[in-house]
């Protein structure tokens, strides 16, 4: 079975997300700081009159770099609510074969409790982030 | 099965107020019975209760709950034997009826959920309903086998005996469906449910057991029916109806009734002579018919209205109304004067009708009355509902687009003033008017009676009392009070638990309180009550009360506070401990409450809808919680304060006063900043530091005085912007946690601004201070 997902870079890895959660793509918005929120919240910002949360996935998965305007908001939808995610970049929408996708196992380090497996297509590595558990709020 | 799911919201609303229609009633049905009170008011409570146990059988048996209709229908003999004096009011039987009523409920509920109406058990009550019913007349065995024909006549007897209070002119009513109709059976039904609420039904073609079973599958219905409203109004409410197509409503005559009716009011023959050559004199005529009509019950219209319009008048110029009325003559001359192109008004009394016009002399001519003239009954009689029902989903949606409006407003009104054009400030200005206007009577018609909260709660509180031994005398005051609907539906569960709390650990056991001189039963109130731009609910019992001391000691014991905080609370200070999350102070965990749930669950939610609860208590003389809630929450005022370059929003309600604060005048006590306004000591937070944003001292600075509840407390910041409408926005399950925000709002340029929530901030009662 085919799946497609919609790659995205963090640092120097590429990870992609189920692309039937993603509502869009959108370059860096305004966001408003919220106090005492989780370190990896960035805060809150304004998509067409709604305020959705935005949480810095480069944060969450152990990237501390500085965020720069450069960066791109993913939106997805978790648990019918709509939150954002930063990432560096947003390459493009790939089609990965189940069978190519592999199990975690204990070959990466840090936030495996993130990643749902790990895809090889041509020369790439695709991490494939487990969004039921990054939704699941007790991690925020 | 045909498909009725989409009845299925409608079937459950309505089961769940004929539910606690009954519960209510049967409530006060043994109230009176105590007290001794009148024959007439418990026939009429049992009347109430039976009309309203006979529909649910009936609804839920066209549904296809047989489960729930047998119930209903158990519940029904039991009331019947209870009409008919076979069985007494006693607790036992009113504690019968709300079991029944509770397996009803729960029946509902299942169905809601989509399990249907058979995990219910009910065997156990339809067990003690026919002990009840057999220990009171063995004679009524047989009545369990047909139990529906035995009502029927019951029924109808019932039905003769009400005739003589319902006021009303007595109708044929003829419907017809279309051939292939399609559920027939239902329609036919959801027919006989409207005739019903509009007045008596004496008679119905089919039997109306068939109609009521489903069963029925003609193609026309007949019923005689004794109702107040008019016939167009009959007319109009079954033709609603799909699938109907036509619909013959007949006076019949004959009714003793009409003739009382009409003895009360003045009969007068009126001719309207018209100037001849008015071009308008038609419609004028049939504008003073229309005129008329609203002032009494006109009883006929010569020429037909419809004739009239033609301008098909008497001589050209003459027409004659018989018109019932309590209105004076002078009155009806110059009502009818009013209209132009009026050259004469002659009114004599009584039916003179024939003196104009011979030929017109028998009243009830058939065919008139379902033509536009006829038969508006007085209207101070009648009460009909002028009610529509709308989905909550879409009152939401029209909420939230007027939010956006408002938002959008702000962004207008921005570049309005950077452009400076005049004309255009002026039509925004109009149009911020209109706007505000289309907020309110949206907030308006948002608002919901608490009774709809309330109204469940005499029966619960009966049970409690019940199952915990205590007498219990519960009285409400303000149901009528409304508020917003979202408040309205957190309201309910924080009132079970404020009453819960009252039955259980606030009033005594009927020993106890008469050891102590009280009256053996204990008094629980329930309160709404309007204050300015916000509602009051108090819960009030007059129980053990809440001692301080223990609760002091109950705090320590639980590491909430330490000895020596204890020592220097002022007793006000330590029944506030109560809101502490982790505090309970139930001795024993009873099923009733102590689950876990504490008041500052209770407060959190009172938090979230912005307001605040308080509680004031007297050891041995009773307890009273004070809620106090806004009217309507999604759009608040709220100043706006800077500190840095960050905006917040403050709800206005939350604040006390802003004052300028020198730095000179500030004191510093046990390492904290205090200062002293009106001889009142008040610690001052900095707003940065409390949101972590770095802090330049400085000689003067605005600060917001709030009130915690307990305590004053002053917010340092930056600076004061300016006042303004907000609308909140959640800030999402997410974000949930987050302590110190009641949600954001965006501003008219765009910004997303946090709106701060006082007590969560400053995380519950004087415990962080």
């Amino acid at each position: 079975m085919e799946l497609q997902f919609v790659a995205f870079s963090i640092g120097e890895e590429e990870y992609c997300i189920d692309i039937s959660k993603v509502r869009e793509v959108k370059e860096m918005l305004p966001i408003t700081r919220v106090p005492q929120a989780p370190d990896d919240v960035e805060g809150i910002v304004n998509l067409r009159g709604q305020v959705i949360p935005i949480v810095n996935l480069k944060k969450k998965l152990g990237y501390y770099g500085e965020n720069s305007q450069d960066d791109k908001i993913i939106l997805v939808e978790l648990e019918n609510e709509i939150v954002g995610f930063i990432v560096d970049d947003v390459s493009d929408v790939i089609t990965i074969e189940e069978k190519e996708i592999e199990s975690p196992s204990g070959i990466l380090g840090l936030s495996t409790q993130y990643i749902k497996g790990i895809a090889k297509k041509d020369d790439r590595l695709l991490l494939i982030l487990d969004l039921d558990k990054i939704s699941s709020l007790k991690h925020f | 099965m045909e498909d009725l799911s989409q009845y299925l919201d409608e079937f459950l609303a309505d089961a769940r107020d004929r539910i606690d229609s009954i519960s209510n009633a049967v409530i006060s049905l043994e109230e009176i019975v105590k007290k001794g009170g009148e024959e007439r008011e418990k026939r009429d409570l049992i009347d109430q209760i039976f009309r309203d146990a006979h529909t649910l059988k009936g609804t839920a048996a066209t549904m296809g709950f047989m489960r729930l209709s047998e119930t209903a229908h158990k519940m029904e003999n039991l009331l019947d034997a209870v009409r008919n004096g076979e069985i007494d009011i006693t607790p036992e039987v009113v504690d019968l009826v709300i079991d029944f009523l509770d397996a009803i409920e729960k029946m509902i509920y299942d169905i809601e959920a989509g399990s249907g109406d058979e995990n219910v058990d009910v065997d156990p009550l339809f067990e003690k309903a026919d002990k009840l019913l057999k220990g009171n007349s063995s004679s009524k065995e047989g009545r369990e086998e047909k139990p529906h024909q035995d009502n029927s006549e019951k029924e109808t007897t019932a039905i003769h005996e009400e005739v003589s209070h319902i006021e009303g002119n007595k109708y044929h009513i003829k419907v017809l469906f279309h051939d292939d109709a399609q559920l027939k059976n239902v329609r036919a039904f959801l027919v006989l449910t409207d005739l019903e609420e509009i007045g008596e039904i004496i008679d119905t073609t089919p039997e109306r057991e068939i109609i009521e079973e489903g069963n029925f599958t003609g193609s026309s219905l007949e019923f005689t029916v004794i109702t107040p409203i008019s016939p167009e109004e009959i007319e109009k409410k079954i033709t609603r109806h799909p699938e109907v197509k036509e619909v013959v409503v007949e006076n019949v005559k004959e009714n003793a009734q009409e003739e009382n009716l009409e003895e009360k009011v003045n009969e007068y023959t009126i001719k309207i002579t018209m100037e001849k050559e008015a071009p308008l004199k038609g419609v004028r005529s049939f504008l003073i018919v229309q005129d008329l009509k609203k002032i009494g019950n006109l009883k006929k219209v010569f020429p037909e209205p419809d004739k009239l319009e033609k301008e098909e008048l008497i001589e050209g110029k003459d027409f004659v109304v018989l018109l019932h009325t309590n209105e004076n003559k002078d009155n009806i001359k110059q009502l009818i004067l009013k209209h132009p192109d009026v050259e004469k008004v002659e009114i004599l009394e009584g039916n003179k009708l024939s003196e104009f016009h011979p030929a017109d002399k028998n009243k009830a001519d058939k065919s008139e009355i379902k033509k536009p003239t006829p038969q508006s009954s007085p209207e101070r009689k009648v009460k009909i509902s002028k009610m529509i029902k709308v989905d909550v989903v879409h009152l939401d949606k029209l909420m939230n687009l007027v939010g956006e409006l408002v938002i959008n407003r702000g962004r207008l009104e921005q570049i309005a003033e950077r452009l400076g054009d005049r004309e255009l400030l002026e039509t925004l200005s109009t149009t911020s008017h209109l706007m505000t206007e289309l907020q309110d009577e949206i907030m308006k018609m948002r608002l919901t009676p608490v009774a709809e909260v309330f109204n469940k709660f005499p029966r619960m509180v009966r049970k409690l009392a019940k199952e915990l031994g205590k007498e219990v005398e519960f009285t409400m005051e303000g149901s009528d009070i409304e508020v917003d609907r979202t408040i309205l539906d957190k309201l309910g569960d924080v009132l079970v638990h404020l009453l819960r709390n009252a039955v259980d650990h606030g009033i005594e056991p009927p020993e106890e309180r008469i050891a102590k001189g009280k009256p053996r039963a204990g008094k629980v109130e329930l309160i709404a009550r309007r204050e300015k731009s916000h509602i009051l609910i108090i819960v009030r019992d007059d129980g053990r009360g809440i001692d301080p001391e223990k609760v002091k000691k109950k705090a320590i014991e639980k590491g909430l506070i330490s000895p020596e905080q204890a020592a220097e609370m002022r007793p006000e200070e330590a029944i506030n401990l109560i809101f502490l999350p982790g505090f309970s102070t139930a001795e024993k965990v009873t099923d009733v409450s102590g689950r876990g749930v504490g008041m500052d669950v209770v407060q959190d939610v009172i938090k979230t809808l912005n307001g605040s609860i308080s509680v004031k208590s007297e050891v041995g003389k009773g307890t009273t919680f004070i809620l106090k809630l806004p009217i309507s929450m999604a759009i608040i005022q709220a100043l706006l304060v800077r500190i840095s370059n960050e905006t917040y929003a403050i709800p206005i309600n939350n604040i006390l006063e802003t004052i300028d604060i020198k730095q000179s005048k500030l004191k510093s006590i046990g390492g904290k900043k205090v200062i002293v306004l009106r001889d009142e000591i008040i610690p001052v937070f900095m707003l940065h530091e409390l949101f972590g944003v770095d802090y330049l001292e400085k000689d003067k600075f605005p600060a917001i005085v709030v009130d915690l509840g307990a305590q004053k407390v002053a917010i340092g910041v930056d600076e004061l912007l300016n006042k303004k409408d907000i609308v909140i926005k959640s800030l999402g399950k997410m974000l949930s946690n987050v302590k110190g925000f009641a949600g954001a709002t965006i501003l008219g340029d765009g910004r997303v601004v946090l709106i701060i929530d006082i007590n969560s901030l400053f995380g519950g009662i004087s415990g962080g201070l």
